[in-house]
């Protein structure tokens, strides 16, 4: 009677905290541990130790959670806890006393299955479920009183330096991510008072390090050599330390980035890495002209105060802007609407006014199509060259699950999508899958008193595309299996970062491509010596967390539910259990084989199913197209390849986004002849020392001019930027020029 | 503490002014705060934005140079509108390099030959006087460059014209910092203030303890004139740079002379370096360094700033 009454409690629990999952967000909370059993018991967390190790851009990590039962009776516990959102969860163990129990990975009913069938024949059992990217939960059946019992986790996740600085997060707080507070007993509660935090980390880089510090809490950091520092943290925050998400901070010597790729061997091929950052200082002329079309949620809970931030975040966006720039709003509910369908408008003060009456005229209605609306703002003409971003700004309260996943997903490499969710009640899961589509950060207000320093952390973060129509393409390099498939515009503020498979031996190159505010640039990013070895096996399970991420995202509904069809559900667990890898369709569980009713003492180990680890062949997957080959009058003059090609993109980033090699062309137009010198065709006639004036290319002075000298239209057709040598004085037509001079200026052109 | 270096013209303006409609502000945050060089442009900007009137006034973070500045003042001024209230600058800046701040979008910083030699040529066309009329003013928040009268003039001139009346320029003789500060009650108070510093360029490229000291005192007493004391009680920042010029010089027959210092020290082309800079010939020590060829001319300094809060920013440019 005692264990069907256990049943039914743990039964009744486990759905109060599924419902309270799929609940509105709430309020931080620590992790938990509830006991389950006839009365709660003394069951602290006793410590939490954790170490990282973070070698490059990859950190491992191995969180150990104790607990001591001070009770007098057999219980059962259920912990729930948070972990970073990337995280690839590759291994799990639990000791009990001296005994030690490695868990394996099967299907998620199966493993339940399990572990009900061990917990009723009494024996000792721990089940580990994603409840959400960031939330798992434990469950250990059959604790005995005076057990001790240490869960150890493993997992690994990248680390993508923002600015020149690594940011390593250890959460000790759930978010606001996971339901409302449970009627349970916690971790936090006041009857533990001896529960210690402890972190320790080390790193260990390829390049001297600079600068190594927490925000979050004091520290203690010791430099054995330049490349390695250890951390720990100071004595004065054992007592609070567990309170607060963990952060820590580190830059390398010179605002040095690791990039470039790294390759770890597996049988014939195996698994790689691509990283090409920004330059940690960004010059204005290496920024692209941007069109920013905003997607506006005008549904009915949008109304007010949401509606309003947006207009200020536009406004604020438009001071940013240059006079090249443009942008458009689609406003969506049932349908959607185009400010200006045909092209997009300059970013001149009265078309800013007409946006935004646009958006203030709207009566904000009923249901909403985030879908159409996507297709609408990725259908508008596009302007070559021209870093086009979509902003959605919702509530998040829409239908936008797998298929705006999808479909914001297929124009990776077209637009840059950016989700900024409003209002009181934010629809996170939306935002961030909106966000995960395009490959960038989620931004979040909820809080009107930040609303203007949320919108200038999302204009920061938007308006500097440096790298646009970017396209991969490996050289003498079999790769496949790209993830993502199509690649984002390289932001000041993010990386391009792709993970792949190869085939044959790890050479060759990634050849990147695209169009930079100086002109075209390309670069190959190729491994060195250092950057290929067997230590990396994190790289597959990296590649295999990022796939399953994205099929997670593409079958999803609104938010992280499962509730609708799930089309990719067997090709995630099959990948969850070749790859070992915790997912929301499969479970560690661990089972001592011992009934514990005979207080047996001896480890038990029971190894992970063996299952292969390689995927079924598919085809290679062809990667973007390259870059249309020059006009017929350009020439190489490049070295080392037709390019001439930097070995590794850091190097040519590093300094600033400069084409790449020599490509170079003639234009002979009537009797001037044009070379094209830093994306600049270049009146051969002309001479630094000569009076220089600078016109705009849309600007009715030059109208004027091509008006009364016809004849030098050929020439500024040259392209975007052209200096035209007019008697002594030289003339530069440049989208950043000026859009007037005094006519007596123009005159003395015309003249000649 | 903001001194008035030129004001030409202005009352003469005042006539009709109650018929006008309100004019316009503009401001422009020309850079963007790095790691290594502390927060000003976002402090800067929070203080001006909480100043702005949002439906009128226009807040620029975008523009890097005075060329997009000007850009936006012609493309954001209606033709009905009044000319320009006043125009503000934004950019770190020191008494010896003026603003950093490139001249046009896609060059490098602007120094004093490269103003003057825009104008000169006519390439930087100064706004129109239905944008820029003689009650226009513009205000330049950056560090010390009030006591740069001649770059104050070009700056007037670029965004003017050549007409004395519409040049009014206003910048600080001291040292500027913005910050936020939050009140015991969570609300932030965004802030703007002057600290006032002393500088001095002895002709000596490394000073030794006793010069240092003696500098020091010098400056403290200066100091405390300024601010009204009889001995300055607040804490100081102390900071040095060193100041180096170098000419080459092809002609080996202009070195051989025992006065050859002094007299390529003279020479136009290194008075015209030291005037960029707001130098004078004897605030460096001057030496020749004999080559195969010709020989170069060396003038060295050790520029000593004394002042209040953190004197952010660089003083020369490396």
């Amino acid at each position: 009677m005692r264990g069907l009454l256990r049943s039914f409690i743990v039964f009744g629990l486990l759905l109060f905290v599924l419902q309270a999952a799929a609940s509105a967000p709430q309020n931080t909370q620590a992790p938990y541990l509830t006991v389950v059993g006839e009365k709660v018991e003394h069951l602290p967390l006793a410590s939490t130790q954790v170490d990282v190790l973070i070698a490059g851009v990859i950190a491992d990590v191995t969180v150990k959670q104790v607990y001591e039962n001070r009770g007098n009776v057999p219980i059962e516990a259920l912990y729930v806890f948070p972990g970073s959102p990337r995280a690839a969860v590759y291994g799990l163990t639990m000791r009990v006393g001296d005994r030690l129990i490695t868990a394996k990975i099967a299907e998620k009913e199966e493993a339940r299955e399990t572990y009900e069938a061990a917990r009723a024949e009494g024996k000792t059992a721990s089940l580990l479920e994603q409840l959400d990217p960031s939330i798992f939960r434990m469950n250990v059946a059959n604790v005995l009183p005076g057990d001790r019992i240490e869960v150890v986790l493993k997992y690994t996740e990248l680390l993508v330096p923002d600015r020149g600085t690594y940011e390593f997060v250890f959460p000790n707080t759930m978010g606001s991510r996971y339901g409302e507070t449970l009627p349970v007993k916690t971790s936090s509660d006041s009857e533990v008072v001896d529960y210690a935090f402890s972190i320790h980390a080390r790193i260990r880089s390829a390049i001297p390090l600079q600068d190594v510090s927490s925000p979050s809490h004091a520290v203690d950091v010791s430099y054995p050599n330049t490349m390695e520092a250890d951390i720990n943290l100071s004595e004065a925050e054992f007592q609070r330390a567990g309170a607060a998400d963990y952060v820590l901070h580190y830059t390398l010597a010179g605002d040095a980035i690791q990039t470039g790729m790294l390759m770890y061997p597996a049988g014939d091929g195996g698994y790689f890495l691509m990283m090409a950052q920004p330059p940690t200082r960004v010059s204005a002329n290496a920024v692209t002209a941007r069109e920013f079309i905003f997607v506006i949620d005008v549904s009915g809970s949008m109304n007010g105060q949401p509606l309003d931030v947006s207009k200020r975040l536009i406004r604020d966006l438009f001071t940013s802007l240059r006079w090249t720039d443009r942008f458009n709003i689609v406003l969506f509910e049932h349908g959607s609407r185009v400010l200006s369908p045909k092209r997009s408008l300059t970013a001149s003060p009265d078309n800013l006014d007409r946006v935004l009456n646009a958006v203030s005229s709207e009566n904000a209605g009923g249901g909403t199509n985030l879908v159409a609306a996507l297709e609408t703002a990725y259908a508008l003409p596009e302007e070559p060259g021209m870093a086009r971003s979509v902003i959605v700004i919702t509530d998040g309260q829409i239908a936008a699950g797998g298929e705006a996943f999808a479909v914001a997903r297929s124009q990776l490499g077209r637009a840059n999508t950016f989700a900024f969710g409003v209002g009181g009640n934010v629809n996170r899961p939306v935002i961030e899958l909106l966000a995960r589509a395009g490959n960038g950060e989620p931004f979040i207000l909820e809080n009107f008193n930040e609303s203007d320093a949320v919108a200038e952390r999302l204009r920061s973060y938007i308006d500097r595309p440096l790298l646009t129509n970017v396209s991969l393409r490996p050289e003498d390099l079999e790769a496949y299996d790209l993830e993502p498939s199509q690649v984002a515009d390289l932001l000041a503020e993010r990386p391009i970062i792709v993970v792949g498979r190869y085939r044959g031996p790890a050479q060759g190159a990634m050849l990147v491509s695209g169009v930079s505010g100086n002109g075209p640039y390309q670069a190959a990013v190729s491994p060195d010596a250092n950057s290929i070895s067997p230590q990396l096996s994190a790289l597959r399970l990296l590649w295999a967390r990022t796939r399953m991420q994205r099929l997670l995202d593409e079958q999803s509904s609104p938010g992280w539910g499962y509730s609708g069809g799930e089309p990719n559900a067997a090709e995630i667990t099959e990948l969850s259990l070749a790859y070992g890898l915790l997912s929301p369709y499969t479970s560690f569980v661990a089972v001592d084989e011992v009934v514990r009713a005979d207080q047996a003492a001896r480890s038990v180990q029971q190894p992970a199913i063996s299952k292969t680890l390689e995927s079924p062949e598919e085809p290679p997957l062809v990667a973007a197209s390259p870059p249309p080959p020059p006009a017929p009058s350009y020439r190489s003059a490049g070295t080392g390849s037709a390019f001439g090609l930097t070995r590794t993109i850091g190097a040519a980033l590093g300094a600033s986004l400069v084409p790449s090699g020599s490509v170079t062309a003639v234009h002979t137009i009537g009797k001037r002849t044009f070379e094209l010198r830093d994306a600049t065709w270049t009146d051969l006639s002309y001479r630094d020392d000569m009076t220089l004036l600078r016109l705009r290319a849309d600007s009715t002075a030059l109208a004027r001019l091509l008006e009364a000298r016809p004849e030098w239209a050929a020439a500024v057709a040259l392209g975007t930027r052209v200096i035209i040598v007019i008697g002594d004085v030289a003339l530069l037509i440049a989208p950043e020029g000026f859009s007037d001079y005094p006519e007596a200026t123009l005159q003395s052109l015309l003249r000649g | 503490m903001t001194r008035i270096l030129l004001a030409l013209g202005l009352l003469a303006a005042l006539t009709g002014a109650a018929a006008e409609p309100s004019r316009r502000d503009a401001v422009f945050i020309l850079g963007e705060d790095t790691a290594d060089a502390g927060s000003f442009y976002a402090p800067a900007t929070a203080y001006y934005k909480e100043r702005m009137r949002s439906d009128t006034d226009l807040l620029v973070v975008g523009a890097r140079s005075l060329q997009e500045a000007r850009e936006w003042l012609v493309r954001s001024h209606k033709s009905d509108d009044p000319p320009w209230g006043r125009i503000i600058l934004v950019a770190h800046g020191s008494p010896w390099v003026g603003l950093a701040v490139p001249l046009y979008a896609d060059g490098t910083r602007a120094d004093l030959p490269d103003l003057e030699r825009a104008l000169q040529r006519g390439e930087f066309p100064a706004l129109p006087r239905s944008m820029f009329d003689t009650r226009t003013r513009l205000l330049i928040e950056s560090c010390g460059v009030g006591r740069r009268v001649d770059l104050l003039d070009l700056y007037a001139r670029l965004f003017g014209g050549a007409d004395a009346n519409r040049r009014v320029v206003e910048a600080s003789y001291n040292w500027i910092e913005f910050g936020q500060t939050v009140d015991a009650d969570g609300g932030a108070r965004n802030w703007r203030s002057e600290r006032l510093f002393e500088a001095q360029v002895a002709p000596r490229a490394e000073l030794d303890a006793t010069r240092e000291e003696r500098i020091r005192k010098q400056l403290t007493a200066r100091l405390s004139e300024a601010a009204g004391e009889t001995s300055f009680a607040g804490e100081l920042t102390w900071r040095t740079a060193p100041v180096r010029i170098e000419l080459a010089i092809t002609d080996n027959t202009a070195c051989r002379s025992d006065r050859a210092v002094r007299r390529l020290s003279s020479h136009a082309s290194v008075i015209d370096k030291l005037r960029a800079y707001g130098l004078d010939r004897g605030d460096l020590a001057w030496h020749v360094d004999a080559a195969t060829s010709g020989c170069t001319l060396v003038g060295q300094g050790t520029l000593a700033v004394l002042g209040q809060g953190s004197l952010l920013g660089e003083l020369l440019p490396e």
